[in-house]
């Protein structure tokens, strides 16, 4: 297996990530940054000085590059299937930023993509490499809450946060054609993590949705929807922009899954600070100490995701290099984004939407 | 002084009458009686708990010229024929929530209310904690803006508590034991009171965890609510905490708005309010992040300081002559609520209020 450091390309800068990922690779030797590609001629100039690479406005030319073996994929969400299928198609393994599309449909594309693909194809589900949530599937694992039968999962940044888009050159996020909003990019998150940590499939959905203010915009800024789960458990999904500025770290996160004998709470941090987890069980391993509050220490990482995003680089690394499957499949983006799409129909008049789950299992051949 | 109001307590097959009971150490407004349950052993046996007067036969006790109000706590289907019943015999009714087995019944007990001058009310106490008036306040105040979002989870123990506490009609759905009509409308009534929002539509789901004890009511229940403005609401309802959970229950109200939010860890056991204000509004200045651990009184008895008030308050309605500070028509709109949950859920759809 080669160990020289894996040459890599950032496709989009209409986006808020790319910067934040560039801090992020000074933490991972296991890549060299060797070309950023975006359009917008002006938009590329002005954040050359930041990547202090090569750029290039036609990506043609940052995908005939040799010494590119991988892509980050950051184009606006429409745009997505359509550059993860030029990556592949010049040989490039592909990262594709979450949730993969602005719609379903396109992530489900980019998962046939990946699926007949000789490259790897992966999205950013970076919250698997929490230490926390690593902690909390291994207690689901070992059974200290038995037969799950309750997830919550909330995610709410500031309420002016949509502002933010517009500050980072990325206002086709307030579109709702775009995919931009909320529950479609970041629900997906929390979507794909209480599978990630159960195993349990989402079955039906109901959703509802509200919008507010200024900048104007047709995406929603606050979404709730009820999870049905195969098996009998039911979930909350709360995912909006609705704290004050002010909030402590910016964002309201928790996480909560209740079982028959146990239940844990947690609460996630996106920074550097320690994950808050709270487990209560009644499981006979736990005996003389039912409850313990746990205090999860990260690694201090600079960048987008700190820790967890940086081992979520390093693991796709691993992946490109020995050539074995990506940790976080297309499949895993799609199942995610057949969830949050489907909240979002619930929200417009759908009703109640029970789930297919075979696509995310792979069985929707074109 | 004022004369102690002399008070009855009717049914004792629920978890609340020994739970009330050290309470009445520190409200002189009234003169326990006696007890009254249809079930005679239990009510001799009973006797010797409460010191009182025990009587089988609901009737003599409310043929007591020294009893001028009952606490009423049988079983859900038996409210409102036990509510009519102290009307009639002019006895005043604090009839336990959720005043009913039923929207029906919950429905019958408003209508008796509304037709005496009697002091008729429910226990929606949380509206006496000091802390949900703080927040009340907060949000006439404008240090929310307008509301968007509300959450509300209330998670007890298991339903194993009411077989011990001698109760398991409670496990029965027919009698409305179940977590949503039974305990999810404490925090429907009170994202009411705060808000003045009204429910215009509900998406409900239940599940269960099966086992013992044997059971046709829910273990969990969940609902989306929706408000006019496009408002949403969630609740997290259940009898689905390990029992070593802290407190016994998992509480916590999230309110969020367009200038600020709050989440309230709130105290059931006697321990800290944990309360996170954080608000853009001018008048805090650079207080704009509040982390506020609030003690509570410690105070035995069911619901503490806040069973203890909303009981003085009812006791200065019957004393007063003024209205009850629960009036039983909030206890109707919440139970409204519930019941319509609970069917989004048997259904699958959405239902309009």
């Amino acid at each position: 297996m080669s160990s020289s450091p894996i040459g890599l390309a950032i496709w989009g800068l209409h986006h808020q990530h790319p910067r934040w990922y560039r801090t992020l690779l000074e933490s991972l030797p296991q890549f060299a940054l060797r070309c950023v590609s975006e359009p917008d001629a002006g938009l590329l100039a002005a954040q050359a000085d930041a990547f202090a690479v090569d750029t290039c406005g036609d990506p043609a030319q940052m995908l005939a590059r040799t010494d590119v073996e991988v892509v980050l994929v950051f184009v606006p969400h429409r745009e997505m299937p359509g550059a993860v299928e030029r990556c592949v198609e010049a040989g490039k393994h592909v990262l594709v930023e979450k949730p993969m599309g602005a719609c379903a449909d396109d992530a489900r594309r980019v998962a046939r993509i990946a699926d007949a693909a000789p490259v790897k194809v992966t999205t950013g589900f970076y919250w698997r490499f929490s230490p926390a949530a690593g902690m909390i599937r291994r207690w689901v694992a070992e059974g200290l809450l038995g037969r799950l039968v309750h997830v919550e999962a909330r995610f709410n940044g500031h309420l002016s946060s949509a502002n933010s888009y517009v500050r980072d050159h990325a206002p086709w996020m307030l579109d709702a054609d775009q995919g931009g909003a909320p529950m479609f990019n970041i629900g997906v998150h929390w979507v794909d993590l209480l599978w990630w940590l159960t195993g349990l499939e989402v079955r039906a959905v109901q959703g509802a949705t509200n919008s507010l203010g200024e900048p104007r915009r047709t995406a929603e800024d606050n979404a709730a929807a009820l999870l049905e789960y195969h098996g009998g458990a039911l979930g909350l999904l709360d995912v909006g922009r609705n704290v004050p500025a002010g909030y402590p770290h910016g964002r309201d996160l928790f996480l909560s899954l209740r079982g028959t004998v146990g239940c844990v709470e947690w609460i996630p941090s996106l920074g550097d600070e320690n994950d808050e987890l709270l487990l209560v069980s009644e499981h006979e391993s736990m005996a003389g100490q039912n409850l313990r509050r746990v205090s999860v220490a990260k690694e201090p990482v600079p960048g987008y995701a700190g820790q967890m995003g940086r081992d979520c680089l390093a693991d796709f690394a691993e992946a490109v290099r020995s050539g074995r499957q990506v940790s976080i499949t297309a499949r895993d983006g799609l199942r995610a984004a057949l969830v949050t799409e489907a909240v979002l129909r619930s929200a417009r008049g759908e009703g109640r939407i029970v789930l297919d789950n075979t696509a995310a299992a792979g069985s929707d051949a074109a | 002084m004022t004369r102690p109001i002399g008070l009855a307590i009717w049914g004792l097959h629920h978890q609340h009458p020994r739970w009330y009971w050290p309470l009445f150490a520190g409200l002189p407004q009234f003169a326990p009686r006696c007890i009254c349950d249809a079930d005679a052993d239990f009510a001799a046996e009973s006797g010797g708990f409460f010191g009182l007067d025990a009587h089988s036969d609901p009737a003599e006790m409310l043929a007591r010229d020294d009893v001028e109000a009952v606490m009423v706590f049988v079983p859900h289907s038996a409210m409102p024929d036990a509510v009519e019943q102290c009307i009639e015999a002019g006895k005043h009714v604090l009839v336990e929530k959720p005043m009913g087995a039923t929207l029906a019944d919950a429905r019958r007990v408003a209508r008796l209310a509304g037709a005496t001058d009697l002091k008729v009310t429910t226990g929606y106490c949380w509206r006496y904690d000091p802390m949900a008036r703080k927040i009340r306040q907060w949000i006439a105040d404008g240090l929310l803006g307008t509301v968007i979002h509300m959450e509300g989870r209330m998670a007890a123990g298991g339903a194993w508590r009411y077989v011990r506490d001698k109760a398991p009609w409670m496990l029965r759905a027919d009698q409305g034991g179940g977590p949503m009509f039974n305990l999810g409308v404490h925090w429907v009534d009170l994202f009411h009171w705060w808000t003045g929002l009204e429910v215009e539509a509900v998406m409900g789901r239940t599940t269960g965890f099966g086992g013992e004890p044997e059971r046709t009511i829910e273990d969990c229940a969940y609902a989306l609510l929706e408000y006019p403005g496009g408002a949403t609401g969630l609740l997290d309802i259940g009898y689905s905490v390990p029992p070593s959970f802290p407190q016994g229950r998992d509480l916590f109200l999230a309110l969020r708005g367009t200038l600020g939010c709050v989440n309230w860890l709130p105290s059931w056991g006697g321990d800290d309010h944990d309360v996170l204000l954080v608000t853009e509004h001018e008048s805090v200045g650079d207080a704009k992040v509040q982390h506020i651990k609030e003690p509570t009184a410690k105070v035995a008895g069911y619901s503490g300081q806040m069973g203890l008030d909303y009981l003085a308050d009812w006791a200065k309605a019957i004393r007063s002559g003024g209205e009850v500070g629960i009036p039983v028509d909030d206890g109707l709109r919440a139970a409204v609520v519930a019941d319509a949950v609970l069917r989004s859920a048997d259904e699958h759809r959405r239902i309009e209020l």
